[in-house]
């Protein structure tokens, strides 16, 4: 919904404005936050997390925004003159990426910001006790997380050079899903990140190889997304860090204690299992 | 004969045990009391019987058969209630039914209107209260209706656990009398206390646990005398 | 010409279907808080077995919605324990792991749709499609349609079978105690994994027969099941999650404010207006109309 934000930021501002496009990013960003605080403002008061649905909702009210005016062009898209220049983009693209993941480790790792986002997602209560507003503090996530997608969505305009709604806002849903199913619902920085690879690795890989086969690919995404949420409570990479562990935990256990215990017990318990026996 | 068996439970949340090897008996139309001090492994010791929380090891056998490892449900089917600490009523269903919930199952339905009457004459203040929501009732009334609501399931064993938790000095009187009563009927009942005096007073036997294991047992007269004991938990 | 009453008949005429798109949905949010994704697809395969029995056998839709129900109610009955086994265990985020669960479900459904039933939009013919009844006094009319009126009297069959069932009998009793405290409900005998299963297949049993309904009323097409899942999702949010009482005059409210800005205003604005709405009432009250939700 964000990218899809940017993207028409770009394409209304370079198109029927003649902005530059080195201009429109930042707007796009700047648009694509002003949207996340709106939305987050109603939604992030809400218990639970069914704003994920509610924010599906919104990018269909935009996407029929965007379906019904003029100056979006319609359900015929809009249309950027081109730029052909791939590594241009990559630049932007590192840019983006790049400037994003410093902001997020320098607010979440060493500004007080991280330690009360960490004290919400532990314990919202607690934190409303120790003076901290939960609310504000989801929605100022929810603005930092919305303004990168936002410049991303912007620089994927001019890149692809066309947009229609569908494309716009169509896929975040699925995104999202995917991600989650990678990261298990634990927030991790680097979960989403591999997750956010994954997507679109894959999509690129579609739509060069399978793209007759649309309604196949549906399908085997919802397997895929079903199996993993079903089998790996943890997403794909909690099981690989959990595999990761307990197998260098077995190595050392193996070489003073050959008969272990597998069950669900974690390796200070079976570190501490020797003194017992 | 022993009603109850409880041979050599062991049992954890997650990677933290709470109980070690636990292992007590309650006979037929006895009295037992479990004390111990917060967090002693009291609350696991009766959800791991009712079927709440399953053993690790060891079993729980039940009028000779082995009620570990069947689910609350089947252990209620069984014949066994517990009033559970904090009460835990349903506090939007009405008093009512709160307490018609108790006779859910099969077993006791066909009972009903009997039972409830038999509950409504034992706490009339209840009757009173019928179609008012459990969660406006006070404390000690819903004491009362959590132990109106575990008589209405016909129990051969009833379990209660701190029953005078949070009552006034007087209520918390009248509860202990309600169950010495019920003892005197010829109840089977497993209790859980922390006010020692009362409970060793009405109890037949019992049984002290620390730190997940039971460390004494003796009737009420014996532990009364122990000195351990009435150093640790009659503060003389 | 006075329009006005027409506007609130058609407004309460949608409005009864969003209380069966609704309801269920809202039940099974209330007793194990599972939010659907898969809503609207329940719909869409109800609509398409109703679609393709009425080929068959030529019934009235109407005569098949027992049919359609105990098809789904048995789907719902078997998928449950999947969707129970995602949303318990020690997991970060249930509700949202459950959400992302459903979304597969839901992928999963509509690509299965599109192929099995392909792209074509589908609708089921009635005897009482084809006749209305029609007011007149002088300037004044009024077009009742029977089809939709009949759409109506489900959804209030619906309303008042699950409110007998809750409020009346021992099983809803127990639904209720365990959607309030599961473990005491356990420990009272409600066998907590069998009665989900039950509820779930309920709802989508309902799901599906008003996937026939819609197909009479409107038409259906395998890619339209997200629609009746944003639907169902704005009328439970209306009326507070997991607030079973709220459905029906929630989803009346979305029926008329739809109905209004399809006469007043343009079709094509509707979803936007609803969800504008929506945001305001959420940030008036975030639990809904009522204030009661969860
Ligand atoms: N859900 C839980 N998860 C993890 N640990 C728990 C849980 N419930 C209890 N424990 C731990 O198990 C131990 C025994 O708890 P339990 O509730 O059985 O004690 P208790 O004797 O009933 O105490 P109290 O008198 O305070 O009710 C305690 O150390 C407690 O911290
Ligand atoms: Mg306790």
């Amino acid at each position: 919904m964000f990218f899809g934000v940017g993207a028409y930021t770009t394409a209304i501002l370079m198109k029927l404005g003649g902005w530059a496009f080195i201009l429109t990013v930042p707007l796009g960003g700047l648009f694509a936050g002003i949207l996340a605080f709106f939305v987050g403002l109603p939604t992030l008061r809400l218990k639970g997390s069914y704003f994920a649905i509610g924010t599906w909702a919104l990018a269909l009210a935009l996407q029929q925004l965007a379906l019904i005016l003029d100056i979006t062009g319609g359900p015929d898209g809009m249309r950027l003159p081109p730029y052909l220049n791939p590594s241009y983009f990559y630049y932007w693209m590192l840019g983006v990426v790049g400037g994003t993941f410093a902001l997020y480790w320098i607010l979440l790792e060493w500004a007080p910001f991280g330690l009360k986002v960490r004290a919400i997602r532990e314990d919202q209560d607690g934190a409303m006790a120790l003076g901290i507003n939960p609310t504000r503090v989801k929605v100022q996530s929810f603005v930092l997380s919305a303004v990168p997608v936002g410049l991303l969505g912007s620089i994927y305009a001019y890149w692809i050079t066309f947009i229609d709604p569908l494309s716009a806002f169509g896929d975040i849903l699925t995104d999202q899903a995917v991600v989650m199913a990678v990261v298990g619902g634990l927030g991790t920085l680097i979960g989403p990140a591999i997750g956010a690879v994954i997507v679109f690795t894959f999509k690129t890989l579609f739509w060069a190889y399978l793209s007759d086969y649309q309604v196949l690919y549906l399908i085997i995404l919802g397997v895929a997304i079903a199996l993993t949420v079903l089998f790996l409570p943890n997403g794909l990479w909690g099981t690989f860090i959990n595999y990761r562990d307990s197998s260098r935990g077995m190595r050392t256990q193996s070489v003073s204690r050959p008969r272990i215990d597998a069950s669900e017990h974690s390796d200070e318990q079976e570190k501490g299992a020797p003194e017992h026996g | 004969m022993n009603v109850l068996e409880v041979d050599n439970i062991s049992v954890r949340y997650g990677d933290i045990q709470a109980l070690w090897d636990v292992g007590f008996g309650v006979r037929e139309g006895q009295l037992v009391t479990i004390l111990g001090t917060n967090g002693a492994g009291k609350t696991t010791t009766l959800k791991t019987i009712a079927g709440v929380l399953q053993p690790f090891s060891g079993n729980v056998r039940f009028n000779g058969s082995l009620i570990s490892g069947l689910p609350a449900h089947e252990v209620a089917d069984a014949g066994i209630s517990l009033v559970p600490e904090g009460r835990q009523l349903f506090p939007q269903l009405n008093v009512e039914d709160n307490l018609r919930m108790g006779s859910y199952l099969k077993r006791t339905k066909v009972r009903r209107d009997q039972n409830l009457k038999s509950v409504y004459n034992l706490f009339p203040v209840l009757a009173e209260r019928k179609k008012q929501e459990a969660q406006t009732l006070s404390g000690g009334e819903q004491q009362m209706l959590a132990i109106g609501r575990a008589l209405m399931q016909d129990p051969k064993l009833i379990m209660f656990d701190e029953p005078s938790l949070g009552l006034a000095p007087i209520l918390v009187q009248e509860v202990f009398n309600i169950i010495r009563e019920l003892s005197r009927q010829g109840r089977t009942i497993l209790l859980v206390e922390q006010n020692v005096h009362q409970a060793l007073k009405i109890s037949d036997y019992c049984y002290v646990l620390e730190n997940g294991r039971i460390v004494h047992e003796g009737t009420g007269k014996d532990l009364e005398q122990d000195p351990k004991v009435r150093e640790a938990y009659l503060g003389i | 010409m006075e329009l006005l009453p027409q506007v609130i008949l058609d407004g309460i005429l949608i409005g009864g279907i969003y209380i069966t798109i609704a309801i269920g949905f809202s039940l099974v949010f209330g007793v194990m808080h599972i939010i659907d994704f898969a809503v609207g697809e329940w719909i869409m395969l109800g609509a398409f077995l109703g679609y393709y029995l009425n080929g068959w056998t030529g019934l009235d839709p109407f005569a098949l919605l027992p049919v359609v129900f105990v098809v789904f109610f048995g789907i719902g009955y078997l998928i449950q324990p999947a969707i129970q086994r995602v949303i318990s265990g020690h997991r970060g985020n249930p509700l949202l792991m459950g959400l992302v669960f459903t979304f597969g479900i839901m992928l999963i459904i509509r690509g299965l749709g599109l192929t099995i039933f392909g792209f074509y939009s589908r609708s089921i013919p009635s005897k009482l499609a084809a006749s209305s009844w029609l007011f007149e006094k002088g300037d004044f009319f009024l077009t009742v349609p029977f089809v939709r009126l009949a759409g109506l009297a489900f959804a209030v069959a619906i309303t008042l079978v699950l409110h007998y069932m809750l409020k009346k009998t021992d099983f809803g009793t127990g639904v209720r105690a365990l959607a309030q405290h599961k473990e005491s409900a356990g420990l009272m005998g409600v066998d907590s994994h069998k009665t989900n299963c039950i509820i779930y297949g309920i709802y989508v049993g309902i799901s599906a027969m008003t996937g026939v309904l819609v197909c009479t009323i409107f038409s259906m097409t395998p890619m339209e099941g997200g629609r009746y899942t944003v639907l169902a999702f704005f009328v439970v949010v209306l009326a507070g999650m997991g607030y079973l009482p709220g459905v029906p005059w929630a989803a009346l409210f979305l029926g008329l404010i739809q109905s209004i800005f399809i006469v007043y205003l343009s079709a094509s604005y509707t979803l936007l207006a609803v969800f504008v709405v929506l945001y305001i009432i959420l940030l008036i009250s975030p639990k809904g109309l009522f204030g009661r939700g969860w």
